[in-house]
């Protein structure tokens, strides 16, 4: 099949102007998604994804797409996303890329249970896309992901595409999440570290429960009192429970 | 504690300048790989002037652990100089919007909260200056990091991929609203700047 026909080699500064203008003022998401939505399929792009990955215990995030009914109940019915490389290759906080290396990567390891996502998600007329996967600043794992047959993706037009995928997710944040602190991050040790604190273990019982010394925790607790700009574990507790960490730190 | 530091030669600061010189070499030359040149372990090239303003931050022991470079656009910059094809229309000339570049923090301190200074920082010194809008080349990761920060970040531009990565050229306000949103957001209460380092001889009433 030729290249999708209404696909752009890129995608033009006054309609990412105009996207960035939007996104801005938007005072819903509906209005995102829309401006999203219009932008992507006049570019032959039928499948799109904003939003958190995963959550612990209770969803703590958000999540907007335009997914193929069919293909999403499929999806969610073979549990693909344990074996889904591109949905993996995002959780596992790994750098933007195309679906087609990530197919690569399968083919390489010989992954069978891996390619038959691709193979099914093609028979629904979804056989390219890319990968922005997002992370940092204490937020849940997340990611945009942008699906469609035979897209055009080239660096330019992959350029455009995470702009504009950055721009949806970072506007519809705001929307829903809003301005709240950002928490620090941090390590799985001082997330530990953490934990047992809130427990009110003294440093030598975090060494023992952890199988390390008492003056590796102190380091451990000197770090989260520098992230987290205090003079007492006491008060970084207190913000870590504020910003939802300690509850991450509780659930590992 | 974070100086701000006026000109590339200030002879007050000698010892700071170097410093921030040498993360600069040691995060963009040693750690990205990037094509510039160096000079004994530091990295400056030409807009790094006497107009130039810097951010330094230090740690506890004194070390430079994060830097901004921020210069008047109705100079040459980078932007004019050298991607002024990245602009839109051409690349801003107004001595009210300043141009970011060469931003850096030490790999050991990327995790923490220094972002959040730096750029309540960034804005503070704007606002002592009378500055009401930056601009700079960001990577896709750092625009979205400064719209998580509270900037509204802007295109200006066409994205572009460089070593791999989706840059792209954008614009923000710099005010008061968006200062104290940034300072909520990292539980920042006071100024950030802790110091000011004219240079001799220069007046400035802030």
């Amino acid at each position: 099949m030729a290249q999708n026909e209404l696909s752009a080699s890129r995608i033009e500064f006054p309609v990412l102007q105009s996207f960035s203008e939007q996104c801005l003022g938007a005072t819903t998401t509906l209005e995102i998604t829309r401006a999203l939505d219009a932008i992507l399929q006049a570019r032959g792009i039928k499948q799109w994804y904003v939003g958190n990955l995963g959550f612990v215990n209770e969803w703590r995030g958000f999540g907007f797409d335009e997914i193929p009914p069919a293909w999403r109940k499929r999806y969610v019915e073979a549990e693909h996303a344990r074996f889904d490389p591109v949905f993996q290759h995002a959780l596992n906080q790994g750098g933007k890329t195309t679906w087609a290396q990530c197919k690569l990567i399968a083919e390489h390891l010989g992954d069978k249970r891996a390619l038959q996502v691709f193979d099914e998600a093609a028979e629904y007329g979804i056989d390219s896309g890319l990968i922005l996967p997002i992370h940092g600043l204490g937020d849940l794992p997340a990611a945009v992901s942008f699906g469609g047959e035979d897209l055009d993706l080239t660096p330019d037009a992959q350029a455009s595409l995470y702009l504009i995928g950055a721009l949806a997710y970072e506007s519809l944040r705001r929307l829903v999440v809003g301005f709240k602190p950002i928490p620090p991050l941090l390590t799985e040790r001082e997330l530990e570290v953490l934990r047992w604190a809130a427990e009110g273990k003294s440093a030598v019982d975090t060494g023992a429960i952890m199988g390390i010394s008492a003056f590796t925790v102190q380091d451990h607790q000197k770090s989260l009192r520098t992230k987290y700009g205090c003079a007492k574990m006491t008060q970084v507790l207190v913000l870590a429970a504020l910003d939802g960490t300690l509850l991450i730190a509780r659930q590992m | 504690m974070i100086h701000l530091i006026a000109g590339a030669t200030n002879p007050n600061c000698r010892e700071l300048l170097a410093g921030m010189f040498r993360l600069r070499h040691d995060v963009f030359i040693k750690e990205k790989h990037w094509n510039i040149k160096s000079y004994n372990g530091l990295e400056f090239d030409q807009f790094d002037t006497e107009e130039t303003l810097y951010l330094v931050e230090l740690d506890e022991a004194g070390a430079v652990v994060a830097t901004v470079r921020m210069n008047p656009t109705d100079r040459p910059t980078l932007f004019s100089e050298v991607f002024a094809d990245m602009c839109h229309g051409g690349p801003p000339k107004c001595p009210k919007t300043w141009e970011l570049t060469r931003g850096a923090i030490a790999q050991n301190v990327r995790k923490s909260l220094h972002f959040g200074r730096i750029e309540c920082a960034t804005i503070e010194a704007a606002l002592l200056w009378g500055v009401t809008k930056a601009c700079g080349i960001f990577g896709v990761d750092l625009l979205m990091k400064k719209m998580r920060c509270g900037l509204d970040a802007k295109p200006i531009g066409q994205p572009r991929m460089i070593d791999g990565e989706s840059h792209v050229a954008a614009e923000f306000a710099m005010n008061g609203d968006v200062l104290q949103r940034t300072r909520t957001l990292y539980r920042i209460t006071g100024p950030s700047i802790e110091q000011i380092h004219l240079m001799p001889g220069a007046r400035r009433a802030a």
